[in-house]
């Protein structure tokens, strides 16, 4: 078994001590709560022979010690094992989250699902520590004790209880992890797919429903769900066989250590005080052999989570993402140049070919193209998201490679064609670009966009822009869009049609304010309006 | 009793499988009800809600009334029944232990009614934050892009990292208080059948009672707590979901009472637009020509059948689905071949295959793309059902010329074939091919 293969079922484990020491706590509470039971039978059986009461009371403060001790204990154990299960999830989100970064935007994988089934699949990590290493280890150690402690007692019980804890581990647990194990993650596929129609269908509503869609889309989510619910009742029937099976063992167990101690005592072999014991013993041991029964299934549903992560974060980055990385700091820009480029994204046919450009610092270029020649392919190359397949990426001459992605996105920016827009105030949006600009700054270049005035009617920099910018237009989003890239202060601005969502009326004013705004920057605008082309030093037809 | 103990086994299993069975039924009742109340209340309302919440809500939000159904319900019949059972066998056995057991039993639910009112109100912040936190994933995920190109990327997995702290710091404080309640009812049983332990073996010293009656009320002792210990763990458990539960049953009354209410409610804004024309309204940005056509519509109102089978409408932001060209225009319903290649025809779709796929969220097709295939999708509406008006919000901002002059006049064709036309429009191209002109002010 390789490496690779033993990290990815432990993922989920805490390599903390809060997390030994809590596992210890549990193992502890466990032995307790058996031990309670067994001296409760012995005080009793002892009482009832009539001794002293000093010879008593040893056992009395035991069972008051182990009553208080089983139940302090379980606290303790739950608040370790939950605070130790979230700090690993705090450690692992960041990590997926930096995995998909190179990701975006040019091989983004489909947001709300990936986004739901990632979050839920992390969740479901917090099972190992809590619902199966715990319960497991806790019915494992206090099972072998039980078992060595009758054994020192009767040998012939403790062969009872063995034989039925073996029973009860190897035939009753796998066997109910059998029935389950194809339930548990056809159900974890379904309801993944659950979880992306519900989202697909509360993001597209308004299309669903105004083209008549919905009934059937409703009706599609309605068999999903119908599919989801017969898989789980095909697990509770799995869990249940287990239980009932675990409980009919519990049964046996009792039933014989009950038998072989009443011979045993009978013979004179051990004092009467043990018949109680071994009566009441298998009850305690049960009784935590029981818990841990659901952890087949937790289990179950973790390595699903586990290894869907891990495949994610094992997934190659693409040789179209894998930009390369340079050492170098770019501070300053002369020229960027694409020569002979080719491109594709990936997995998909080339969108570009042999592509030549060359701008120089303060130029002012439009790059005029009609839908689907690539025009946002270059833009994503040019910011360094995108390698090229072929050709090359020049900038001052030297291979953009040996620099900085960093370095050169903070020089380079880019004005996407959907500008995103976060939910937060418009001042969250802003500095988002440069969080040390003041607030005067902010209004300046608002009033430089042409939102100002619109904003200052609202609540100023306050303004409430909602989810997915749903107070705004798209004109406006624009804007605010453009407004973000002039705060950043890039040295060379590209713009992916700033004008596909502004009215035309103004889209030529903005651009000569842009360009104005922008002076002394050099400046890629990429569209496919060709008018705009007088207000450039030169154009470029793709 | 060997016999007994099988039993037993069989009912645990068909208790098992029972509760599923009904968690099952009201899970798939409640979220059928969900999605047919958000599609009343309608875009409109969406609009102004977090949909990752709403998602989560009705996904795992409602999954999570599971434990309500299977364990927390149950359990409660079952004590409720059981519990008188067990205090009348240990009374007619011993008089003491039952008086004991009759004292600190009702202990028992108190203590759980009164630490249940303390962490309720912790329960629900805890469901907001988590919901907080799968709004922040998605919010991340979705600008991540943006975020990269002004270098924030990087700071977001640290902040993810804060958030998610966040979440366990609030997670703890609401776990620390249930367990403690879990604690408190433990202690409380613990102790409880340990001074009952104690004082049956010292009146066994005594000779006060005889061996077999002591160890009958030993054993059924902690049996007579344990149900009702269960129902207060139980209950903890089932909170999250009860909590979702309750905000669903709040969309669903929601919607109910738009029924009653304005189930005719025209939008504000009438306007007579004429047959058989193309309309287009100008104006600058920000003067609502989309608000005014959207009131007009009555897209942002309550949705009822029926309410917009006469229009096809195309917004400005292109919604597109995660499937084939095709599928996008035609939707679920049969295949109307030769509709189809003429909505394609119609909308300038001359760089796609039919059968390529659009991607995610359109990620594999160019925004003039997008646009025509959305296009498209409204011109096979009119063609293929009883539609006859036509809506569109700035159709050709994102087309080059020679496909914009395609979209111009298939509009025009559909209003010279009977359809009322109505584009919102900034493109001279356009405006100079419309029948009637609406020139909107800047409010």
């Amino acid at each position: 078994m390789s490496k690779v293969v033993t990290a990815r079922y432990l993922m989920g484990l805490p390599k903390t001590s809060q997390f030994k020491i809590g596992l210890f706590v549990a193992v502890l509470q466990a032995i307790f709560s058996v031990a309670l039971l067994a001296t409760s039978a012995w005080l009793i059986s002892r009482a009832a022979e009539q001794p002293p009461i000093m010879y008593l009371s040893i056992a009395v403060v035991g069972v008051r010690g182990f009553a208080v001790g089983r139940s302090a204990g379980r606290y303790a154990e739950r608040i370790l094992l939950h605070d130790s299960a979230f700090k690993m999830l705090k450690l692992e989100r960041p990590r997926i989250l930096e995995k998909l970064i190179p990701f975006a935007p040019a091989g983004m994988p489909d947001r709300g699902a990936t986004i739901s089934r990632l979050v839920n699949d992390v969740d479901e990590l917090q099972n190992l520590p809590i619902r199966v290493i715990a319960p497991v280890v806790q019915s494992m150690v206090v099972s072998i004790l039980a078992v060595f402690g009758v054994m020192l007692l009767l040998p012939s019980a403790a062969l009872v209880l063995l034989s039925t804890l073996l029973a009860s581990f190897f035939l009753a647990f796998p066997l109910s992890a059998w029935a389950s194990a194809r339930a548990d993650s056809t159900s974890a596929k379904t309801k993944s797919e659950l979880v992306s129609l519900s989202i697909d269908t509360l993001e597209r509503l308004e299309v669903l429903q105004t083209y008549g869609w919905l009934p059937q889309r409703l009706e599609e989510i309605k068999s999903t769900d119908h599919r989801l619910a017969a898989q789980a009742n095909r697990t509770a029937v799995a869990a249940g066989i287990g239980q009932s099976l675990v409980s009919a063992l519990s049964g046996i167990s009792v039933f014989g250590m009950a038998y072989f101690g009443a011979k045993s005592v009978d013979s004179g072999h051990n004092p009467g005080v043990t018949l109680a014991v071994f009566a009441l013993l298998p009850l305690a041991v049960y009784e935590i052999v029981q818990a841990a029964q659901p952890a087949i299934s937790a289990f179950n549903r973790y390595r699903a989570a586990a290894k869907s992560l891990s495949r994610f974060i094992d997934h190659q980055i693409p040789v179209e993402l894998d930009v390369p990385e340079g050492e170098l700091t770019l501070d300053k820009i002369q020229s960027i140049e694409l020569r002979g480029v080719t491109a594709n994204y990936p997995g998909g046919p080339s969108v570009l070919r042999g592509f030549n450009i060359k701008l120089a610092r303060g130029e002012k270029l439009l790059l005029h193209g009609n839908s689907g020649t690539g025009k946002s392919t270059i833009a994503n190359i040019l910011v360094k998201f995108l390698a090229p397949s072929a050709g090359e990426y020049l900038i001052n001459g030297k291979p953009a490679s040996i620099f900085s992605s960093d370095s050169v996105r903070k020089l380079i920016g880019l004005i996407e064609q959907n500008p995103v827009i976060f939910i937060g105030s418009v001042r969250d949006n802003l500095v988002l670009a440069n969080n040390e600009a003041q607030d005067s700054e902010l209004v300046k270049v608002l009033v430089k966009v042409g939102l100002w005035q619109m904003f200052v009617q609202r609540e100023g920099l306050d303004t409430q822009l909602g989810e997915r910018g749903v107070f705004i237009s798209g004109g406006e989003a624009q804007r605010l869009a453009v407004a973000r890239a002039l705060l950043a202060n890039f040295e060379v601005l590209i713009m992916d049609e700033p004008t596909a969502n502004v009215d035309r009326a103004t889209a030529a004013p903005l651009v000569k304010e842009l360009l104005e705004a922008g002076s002394g920057k050099t400046i890629l605008l990429i569209t496919h309006d060709s008018e705009l082309g007088s207000l450039t030093n030169r154009s470029l037809h793709l | 009793m060997l016999g007994s103990a099988l039993i037993r086994a069989g009912i645990i299993w068909l208790q098992e499988f029972m509760a599923q069975r009904a968690a099952n039924n009201v899970k798939l009742e409640l979220r059928s009800k969900f999605y047919d109340a958000v599609s009343k209340l309608g875009p409109g309302w969406l609009a102004n809600r977090k949909i990752a919440e709403l998602n989560s809500l009705a996904t795992t939000g409602i999954d999570a009334l599971n434990a309500y159904f299977s364990k927390y319900l149950p359990q409660l019949i079952y004590t409720a029944l059981i519990t008188p059972v067990f205090i009348v066998l240990i009374w007619s056995a011993d008089f003491i232990s039952g008086i004991t057991l009759l004292i600190t039993l009702p202990l028992i639910p108190v203590f759980m009614v009164l630490i249940g009112w303390a962490t309720k109100a912790a329960q629900l912040k805890q469901l907001e934050a988590l919901n907080r936190l799968s709004g922040h994933f998605l919010e991340v995920m979705r600008g991540l892009s943006t975020l990269r190109i002004f270098g924030r990327a990087n700071a977001q997995i640290e902040t993810m990292s804060s958030v998610s702290d966040n979440y366990r710091i609030r997670t703890m404080k609401v776990l620390r208080v249930s367990f403690l309640s879990g604690f408190a009812l433990e202690l409380l049983s613990s102790l409880s059948v340990a001074m009952i332990a104690v004082a049956i073996g010292l009146r066994l010293v005594n000779g006060e009672l005889s061996l077999l009656i002591g160890l009958y009320v030993l054993i059924l002792a902690p049996e007579a707590f344990l149900p009702i210990r269960q129902v207060g763990a139980n209950f903890h458990a089932s909170a999250e979901g009860v909590a979702a539960a309750d905000s669903i049953l709040n969309i669903i009354d929601e919607a109910n009472l738009l029924t009653s209410q304005s189930q005719n409610n025209p939008g504000l804004t009438q306007f007579d637009f004429a047959p058989a024309r193309l309309t287009v309204i100008t104006g600058p940005s920000g003067a609502g020509k989309t608000s005014m056509i959207r009131d007009f519509l009555g897209l942002d109102t309550a949705f009822f059948d029926g309410k917009a089978d006469d229009f096809a409408w195309v917004a400005q932001q292109p919604v597109l689905f995660d499937t084939t060209v095709t599928l996008n225009i035609t939707g679920p319903a049969p295949i109307d071949r030769t509709a189809l290649s003429k909505a394609i025809e119609m909308a300038a779709i001359d760089d796609l295959e039919a059968e390529d796929q659009v991607g995610v969220a359109g990620s594999q097709v160019s925004g003039g793309q997008a646009q025509r295939i959305c296009l498209a999708r409204a011109f096979y509406r009119i063609l293929t059902t009883s539609a006859h008006q036509l809506f569109v919000d700035e159709p050709i901002s994102a087309l080059d010329e020679t496909r914009a002059k395609i979209v111009v006049q298939s509009l025009k064709k559909f209003a010279k074939n009977g359809c009322t036309v109505v584009a919102i429009s900034h493109q001279q191209l356009l405006i100079d091919a419309a029948d009637q002109k609406i020139e909107v002010a800047n409010v």
